[in-house]
Parts: C-alpha cells; sequence; structure tokens
C-alpha cells in the first residue's frame, strides 16, 4: 500500500529517485574531484604548443579516437606493447581527454615516443598500407592537402586557459608566430625524407600532436618507477 | 517481447560481469563491449520498439497491418541479424583480447605486431556486416509496412480482444 503511494506519483517518485542516486553521485565524485593528490602533478607534463592544439582538434574531428586509444593500462603484456603505462597526470592539460575506449588499431598513448618520424605518420595517412602491409584503417589523403585553419587558435588557447591550462597572455599572443615555427620544422623534417609538404596543411597540425604525445612523461627519466 | 526480454536478461547480467576487474582486462577495449552495447541496442531495445510498434499501430488507425506476413518476417531477420552481429563480436573480442596479452616462451609478445590481430579479426568483422544489414533490412519492412497501413485503406480490426 505504501509503495502504491509513493509509486502513483509521478513527479513525487522522480524527485525521491533523483535524490537517491545523487547521494551514490555525491559519494563518489566530490572525494576525487575534492582531493588534489588524487592526480599527482608531474612537472615534466607541459601544456600543448598551439599547432599541437590545432592537431589536437583534426585528431577528435577526423574521429580518431573511436578506433585508437590513449590510456596504456598497467599490465605486463601493455606495457611490452605500448611501452610506460599511463600515468593520471598525463591528462591534466587534456580538455577532453582522448583516452578511447576501443582498440581497431593500436594505442597511440605513446605514440611520439615509438613513432617519432613525422615522414611514416605523412605516408600512412596517405595510404596506410604502404606503411603496414594489411592495416583496415582509411585513407586520409585530404589532411596532406586541405589548409589548417588557424583563425581561432587564439581563441582556443582562451578557451583552454579557461579550463585551467597555464597558457600566460605572452604564450596566447605569441600563439600563430609559434605555430609557424613548428610547421615549418616538421616540413623541414619531412623534406629531409624527399617529402614536398606545404607547411600550412592539416597533416602537420596532427603530426606535431601525435609527435608529442606520451613524451612529456618519458623525458624526464626520475618519472620512471622501473628502469628502462 | 521474447527476445527482447531474452536480449535485456543477457546484456544485464553480461554489464555487471564486464564491471568485475579481471574480466575487464581481457574485454576492455576489445570488440566484446561493442557485442555487449549491441545485444542491449539491438536486442532489447530495437526489438521492444519495434514490438509496441506492431501493437499499437493498428489500434490507432483502427486496421490491420497491410503486410501481415512481414511481421514475423522482420522479427526473424532480425532475430539471425543480431545473432550474426554479436557472436562474431564476442568470440572475436575475446579473441583479441588473447592474442594482446599472450606471452611466449622468453617472456614476450606472442604476437607482437598488432595487425596480426586485425588479420585474424577480419572475417568477424565481414559476418558482423552481414548481421547488421539483415536487421536493418527488418526495420526497412517495418518502415515500408507502415507507410502502407497508414495511408492504405482503413479495414477496421478483425478481431477485438478483450483488452
Amino acid at each position: 500500500m505504501k509503495h502504491r503511494m509513493l509509486e502513483g506519483k509521478a513527479t513525487v517518485f522522480s524527485v525521491l529517485v533523483v535524490v537517491l542516486m545523487s547521494i551514490g553521485g555525491i559519494a563518489e565524485i566530490v572525494p576525487v574531484s575534492a582531493v588534489k593528490a588524487n592526480i599527482p602533478e608531474i612537472a615534466s607534463v607541459k601544456p600543448y604548443s598551439p599547432l599541437e592544439l590545432e592537431g589536437r582538434d583534426i585528431y577528435i574531428r577526423e574521429g580518431c579516437y573511436n578506433c585508437h586509444s590513449q590510456m596504456i593500462r598497467p599490465f605486463r603484456a601493455e606495457t611490452l606493447r605500448y611501452g610506460e603505462y599511463s600515468r593520471a597526470g598525463e591528462f591534466v592539460y587534456d580538455h577532453p581527454f582522448q583516452w578511447g575506449s576501443k582498440r581497431t588499431g593500436p594505442d597511440l598513448a605513446r605514440e611520439g615516443v615509438t613513432r617519432p618520424d613525422p615522414a611514416w605518420h605523412w605516408k600512412h595517412f596517405d595510404d596506410p598500407r604502404q606503411m603496414s602491409e594489411g592495416s583496415i584503417m582509411p585513407r586520409y589523403g585530404w589532411l596532406l592537402r586541405d589548409k589548417l585553419d588557424t583563425s581561432l587558435t587564439q581563441k582556443k588557447m582562451e578557451a583552454m586557459k579557461t579550463l585551467g591550462v597555464p597558457y600566460s597572455a605572452e604564450d596566447i599572443a605569441a600563439g600563430p608566430a609559434k605555430l609557424q615555427e613548428q610547421a615549418g620544422a616538421i616540413q623541414a623534417s619531412l623534406k629531409e625524407k624527399g617529402i614536398e609538404a606545404g607547411a600550412d596543411v592539416e597533416a602537420v597540425a596532427l603530426i606535431a600532436y601525435l609527435k608529442r604525445l606520451g613524451t612529456d612523461f618519458m623525458s624526464d627519466k626520475n618519472n620512471l618507477t622501473v628502469p628502462q | 517481447m521474447v527476445v527482447a526480454l531474452t536480449a535485456y536478461g543477457m546484456a544485464t547480467l553480461e554489464g555487471p560481469m564486464l564491471s568485475i576487474k579481471s574480466v575487464n582486462s581481457l574485454s576492455h577495449y576489445t570488440d566484446w563491449t561493442v557485442a555487449h552495447v549491441h545485444g542491449g541496442a539491438l536486442g532489447w531495445v530495437g526489438f521492444i520498439s519495434a514490438a509496441f510498434i506492431y501493437w499499437i499501430v493498428p489500434r490507432l488507425w483502427n486496421t490491420e497491418w497491410a503486410k501481415p506476413g512481414w511481421l514475423s518476417l522482420h522479427f526473424w531477420i532480425g532475430t539471425v541479424g543480431i545473432i550474426f552481429y554479436i557472436v562474431p563480436m564476442w568470440a572475436g573480442g575475446i579473441t583479441q583480447g588473447l592474442m594482446w596479452r599472450a606471452l611466449n616462451d622468453l617472456g614476450g609478445l606472442k604476437y607482437a605486431e598488432f595487425l596480426e590481430t586485425v588479420r585474424v579479426l577480419q572475417p568477424f568483422y565481414l559476418i558482423r556486416v552481414v548481421g547488421g544489414l539483415m536487421y536493418l533490412a527488418g526495420f526497412i519492412l517495418l518502415l515500408v509496412n507502415l507507410l502502407l497501413t497508414v495511408t492504405g485503406p482503413k479495414t477496421g480490426r478483425a478481431t477485438q480482444e478483450a483488452a
């Protein structure tokens, strides 16, 4: 009878359900976000450069995260395959994080460490079968041709700043120049391998992003608990 | 209804099982998760929605389905489609998980090339496409049947069972 009274009143019942669920939610979420020590800071982890930030947006636009994860679990089989396992502090400047949940292709959390060569990525975007026989990844030829839209780079940096990424006013002011500089370096590196690429195409930004992945943590040997 | 409830039961049993740490260590990142969510989406949500539409449309328009035979046809290609979709994803997902973690006698990776697992999975992906197309075809039948029924002559309902 009591049940009937409760369940018969849709609004009251809905509110009570929300209250009940919130208690569980609060108990789980609040301690995680309130206790700072949950995410130990890693000094060598730095914000993305302007070009890498643009590259990350290409990564998201093309849906790379649907098939590639960026989170190596602390299991022997995973660290053997992909490298040092991922730490929470490595993702503090990722808004949003790109952990993914499915590996139709391999994990990319240490891609910058294991595959730093821009030429490999360039050819792989053009036709993955060139570099990996039997790969089922689609071709991304337009990345090699389409010009990168840099009109919003500074705005994107400001948006990241509101989310807690420590870009200074000088960083943002120097953003476009820094972007050109880094793109030029990747262009030069591609040229060394005989690839004539424009510095202003989308692939260059995406390569910059992929080259960065996982490198910050690995750059400081003190971060490693197990000697490599 | 029965298939929908079975799918609901399986998906809700499978969910907590996949949340167990040791099971998840194998299943995470694999197609097992894909099998699981499609059991819920195609089996439970899809089938219960179809069952409801098949029940209510004759009552709303006071008529019979224009193609009554299509109802059981939809049911069967849908059911077989789900099986063709989920079973290869289960098998593929577990295969994938086991291959990723397999070590050789020296303690190194047995399948060091990620591509080795991709090659093994390709037949599973093909069967899944067939299953998905069958399931989609079932819902196209529903849609066409619905249009024919709603736009066609209203015949009134043949049998009025007690509510």
